[in-house]
């Protein structure tokens, strides 16, 4: 009936109507739900992936940095932590207390870390990290996870680790943070190396929640990681240890400014230990107490070198013949160049040190000596042959903020030098070098005239132990090899009978030099008063070195002379060297003897 | 004696049972449902509906058997009653989501404004029955408008902006069954659009709402408030693609992407889930259950039945479209649930009573042959 009357019955009429609205509204729903579904579907798809996917960086694994024998000098250690989210604690004084029990961290500790970070926490959503505590032993880390403690998570770092610590901070460098994802080089060999150790970061794709908290099973690798080269370089852990351990018993009575000392291996110019005071231990940021600890005095600093640049004039007058060495010079005290006189300094009888030949000259340290012949020589051969030594070069053994060497003048200005600065260049003054320059050149004598340049780094390793050799600059001769004998049996003198006796080893044969030289004030004419540079270079043993030692102290507070500071440290050093390397004692030389005696 | 010989027979030949059966497969599949967007926070959502679904059976069943005729002698006690109820509710009621809507009795709370529009519904079938003879006059139809206005004014205070609207649709559904004039209905559509924009301006309505409509025309004008519940279930449904992610499988939903998963937004939880053979499935159960209930209304002759059934029938499809065009984006964000599907008690029951309601005009619908 009611559907017969649906044309004549209003009420039937307005059925059909609702009706048709509902339908109408049924067709859009559905034409909606298709659209969404499946003709966009794609797109809405896409969406909630990219809503629910988060990209993660993961830092490579920082390569070590590995001593000549492949020993560690920086590397990473895995250290475990604790971390908690506050939000997921149930009962946190019960937790910390059993975690108090376990890790031996007091509870009251605990609950302070805790408290403070939450007091501290100003997001507008809860605080979800609190690191608890750091470096837990294993078993402890593993009797936690074993607790299952809501909330309480073991969490694995890496952190930066320098087994030398302060023996050779300088030189290892160290790295920006002690942990976490962005370990960047701050210093040394982990600043200039700082790419090739870091590798490159790994892109990672995870899904989240809403909280932000990682899906485990979603993760997928965009970009995997590629761990970084380790490098390998020159230094010996024993030598640096040694010549660290040698350098801090001098500085610990002679409190100096600063101090430095050298090693290397004269036929090859590996550096075998640069040690820097003062010092910090980069294992723990706190024992950094002056800037000047940050400081590589071997490569960044210069100084006026003093006597041990009478080396240089030597070579120089002997190499190209103005002197022979039997040619005698006369001293007697003192030389008036200009309207200058120069003195003796280390003669304090102002008698002088009457007739000597060039042996006698850089055995008794002559500044007279060395400047008369300085004067034979002229500028420009003087000059030439500081070049040729590589004084005036930046080495670029790979350590940031190297400097290069500087003279009063350069070569070109010959006619216009006054002849009292070619006098102090001869003997060392008025000139800047770095101390690693100075030790190349006494290597160079060592190793009959042949020039290494010193170098730091011998290899990079990549994570899969392939290697690749840096190669050695090719030596470069400076002078002949019987100039290189003569000098070096000058060098012998002074630690015989000379100003450098103090740094003879009983049973070897030593070649060196002294060297004492005021202090250049910065921006001020003149010297500083009272404050001597004292340092001393030479090598052993004399017939077939082994090994150049410098040691080098600013300013000591008890003594100003390089052959009473710094040669003691060089015998010490050298005296273990030996017994380190078990050479053989050379006392064939009847000289050695005479000194041992 | 006769008389429930007759009904029993009338009970076995007019019985819907094919309305019945959808309504509790409907129920069934919304326990499903509420039981994946829940399952990983509490038992307790789906142990309440479950409660809830079999307190609103029995009513069914006790609707069933009551007489409308009965019903409507109440009707103004139950008007007093509700108007009574949601004067309590913006005095005393508990507030979420910054509007008060619940009474809470005990551990128990139950929204007043969802029953009030099953006694708005008693109320105007009763008011219209009696007037129906001066049904195209104005001042009738202005008369059951303000009966309406009054709880509606109510729901407004909460505020429940969506609850209104649907009530006053209600409105408009029984008035047009009632046989209002067209013209009449026009111009109170037109006046109360005047109204609301005066409203709108006089900042009546509440900044929220007024966000919530704005974020409707463009959701990514804000995607971290308003906007975002349009764009997660955008989302949500489009990666339902054909056949759905799977139940407890939906990255969006099982991730707790969708606010108000279990309740406004359940429907997300399908589409994703059960895809768009599932979503189809839950439309065509309630184009079935709507269905019947139009027939229901085609077949009863008594003015107080087809007023009844225009009214629940006018109150559950305007759920339903708003409900589901709400999730899909082509309707504002408003606080209507999808019937027998959404998380709550109140709603659940007042859909069951309507339906046993619509069950019992059914039954009885041959009355006026006798």
């Amino acid at each position: 009936m009611a559907v017969q009357s649906l044309h004549r019955d209003p009420f039937s009429r307005r059925i059909a109507i609702i009706s048709l609205v509902v339908v109408v509204f049924y067709i859009v729903l559905i034409a909606r739900l298709v659209i969404l579904q499946i003709i966009k579907h794609q797109y809405y798809w896409n969406q909630s992936i990219t809503e629910r996917t988060e990209p993660i960086t993961r830092a490579a694994i920082r390569g070590d940095i590995l001593d000549r024998n492949g020993r560690l000098l920086a590397t990473n250690v895995l250290t475990v932590n604790l971390t908690a989210d506050p939000t997921l604690m149930k009962s946190p004084p019960s937790e910390l207390q059993r975690i108090a029990e376990v890790t031996g961290v007091s509870f009251a500790k605990l609950e302070s870390t805790l408290n403070q970070a939450l007091n501290s926490w100003h997001g507008d959503h809860p605080l979800h990290f609190v690191e608890l505590a750091t470096k837990i032993p294993p078993d402890a880390a593993h009797q936690i996870r074993q607790m299952n403690l809501p909330g309480i998570y073991v969490v694995h770092n890496y952190v930066r680790s320098y087994p030398l610590g302060p023996a050779a901070a300088q030189v290892v460098g160290m790295v920006d943070m002690s942990a976490g994802s962005s370990m960047n080089g701050k210093l040394g060999i982990e600043m200039t190396y700082n790419s090739l150790l870091s590798g490159r970061e790994g892109i990672y794709s995870a899904q989240v929640d809403p909280l932000g908290r990682i899906i485990p099973s979603t993760k997928r690798v965009i970009k995997a990681r590629k761990g970084g080269d380790s490098v390998q370089t020159t230094l010996d852990r024993d030598v640096q240890t040694i010549a660290y351990q040698e350098l801090m018993r001098a500085c610990a009575k002679q409190h100096p400014n600063y101090a430095c000392a050298i090693v290397m291996d004269p036929k090859t110019g590996d550096i075998l230990a640069l040690v820097n005071y003062p010092t910090f231990d980069p294992n723990n940021r706190a024992t950094l107490k002056t800037k000047w600890a940050l400081r590589d005095v071997a490569v960044s600093s210069l100084y006026e070198i003093g006597s041990t640049g009478k080396l240089i004039t030597a070579c120089a007058a002997l190499q190209d013949g103005v002197i022979t060495p039997q040619t005698q010079f006369f001293c007697d005290g003192k030389l008036k160049v200009g309207r200058w006189t120069i003195h003796d300094a280390a003669d304090g009888t102002k008698i002088g040190h009457g007739v000597e030949t060039i042996k006698q000259i850089i055995q008794n340290s002559c500044n007279v000596g060395a400047a008369t012949i300085g004067l034979k020589l002229g500028w420009t051969r003087l000059y030439d042959y500081i070049n040729r030594f590589g004084m005036l070069d930046r080495i670029n053994v790979g350590l940031p903020y190297e400097v290069r060497g500087s003279v009063f003048m350069g070569a070109a200005d010959a006619d216009h030098i006054s002849p009292v600065k070619i006098a102090d260049t001869s003997f060392g003054q008025s000139v800047a070098f770095t101390p690693l320059s100075v030790v190349a050149a006494y290597a160079a004598i060592a190793n009959d005239g042949l020039r290494c340049s010193p170098r730091l780094i011998s290899a990079l390793i990549t994570p899969n132990g392939h290697r690749i050799n840096v190669p050695a600059p090719s030596p470069v001769r400076i002078v002949s090899p019987e100039v290189a004998q003569e000098v070096s049996q000058c060098l012998e003198a002074v630690v015989i009978g000379g100003t450098g006796v103090k740094a003879a080893v009983p049973g070897y044969m030593v070649a060196g030099k002294t060297g004492t030289s005021q202090e250049v004030i910065p921006g001020r004419p003149g010297y500083a008063p009272g404050r001597y540079v004292a340092s001393f270079v030479g090598f052993l043993p004399a017939n077939d070195p082994k090994v150049v030692i410098y040691v080098m102290l600013n300013d000591p507070k008890k003594g100003e002379y390089g052959g009473e500071v710094a040669a003691p440290v060089f015998q010490a050093i050298a005296q273990r060297l030996m017994w380190l390397w078990h050479i053989p004692p050379d006392v064939s030389q009847p000289e050695a003897t005479l000194a041992s005696q | 004696m006769l008389h429930g010989k007759t009904m029993d027979v009338r009970l076995r030949k007019n019985f819907d049972w094919p309305l019945l059966m959808v309504t509790f497969v409907t129920a069934v599949f919304g326990l499903v449902t509420l039981y994946s967007a829940t399952h990983d926070r509490s038992p307790i959502f789906l142990h309440l509906q479950i409660f809830w679904l079999i307190v609103g059976i029995f009513l069914l069943v006790v609707s069933t058997m009551v007489d409308p005729q009965r019903i409507a002698k109440f009707a103004g006690h139950i008007y007093i009653a509700i108007l009574v109820a949601l004067v309590v509710v913006v005095i005393v009621g508990h507030t979420s989501h910054g509007a008060q809507r619940w009474i809470s009795l005990g551990p128990l709370r139950f929204q007043p404004s969802e029953f009030a529009k099953l006694a708005i519904i008693l109320t105007l079938a009763a008011f219209f029955t009696k007037k129906h003879e001066k049904i195209r006059e104005f001042s009738t139809l202005f008369l059951s408008l303000c009966y309406a206005g009054l709880p509606i004014a109510l729901i407004l205070k909460q505020p429940d902006l969506a609850t209104a609207v649907v009530t006053i649709i209600i409105w408009y559904g029984m008035a047009f069954m009632a046989g209002a004039r067209g013209r009449h209905l026009l111009f109170i559509f037109l006046a109360s659009i005047a109204i609301f924009a005066l409203m709108w301006h006089v900042g009546l309505v509440k900044n929220y709402q007024k966000q919530r409509l704005l974020a409707f025309i463009n959701p990514n004008l804000d995607p971290q408030e308003s906007g975002y519940h349009i764009i997660q279930s955008r989302i949500a449904i489009g990666s339902g693609e054909v056949t759905g992610q799977g139940f407890l499988k939906g990255t969006q939903v099982q991730g707790h992407f969708i606010p108000e998963e279990h309740t406004d937004f359940i429907f997300t939880v399908v589409a994703e889930e059960e895809g768009f053979v599932g979503a189809i499935g839950l439309i065509a159960l309630y184009a079935i259950l709507l269905w019947r209930s139009f027939l229901i209304l085609a077949g009863t002759e008594d003015l107080l039945g087809r007023l009844l059934a225009s009214g629940i029938i006018t109150m559950l499809a305007v759920h339903i479209v708003i409900n589901i065009g709400m999730t899909l984006g082509i309707m504002p964000v408003a606080g209507v649930p999808l019937p027998l599907f959404s998380y709550g008690g109140s709603n659940l029951i007042v859909t069951l009573i309507s339906i046993g309601l619509l069950l019992g005009i059914a039954k009885r619908r041959h009355r006026l042959v006798f």
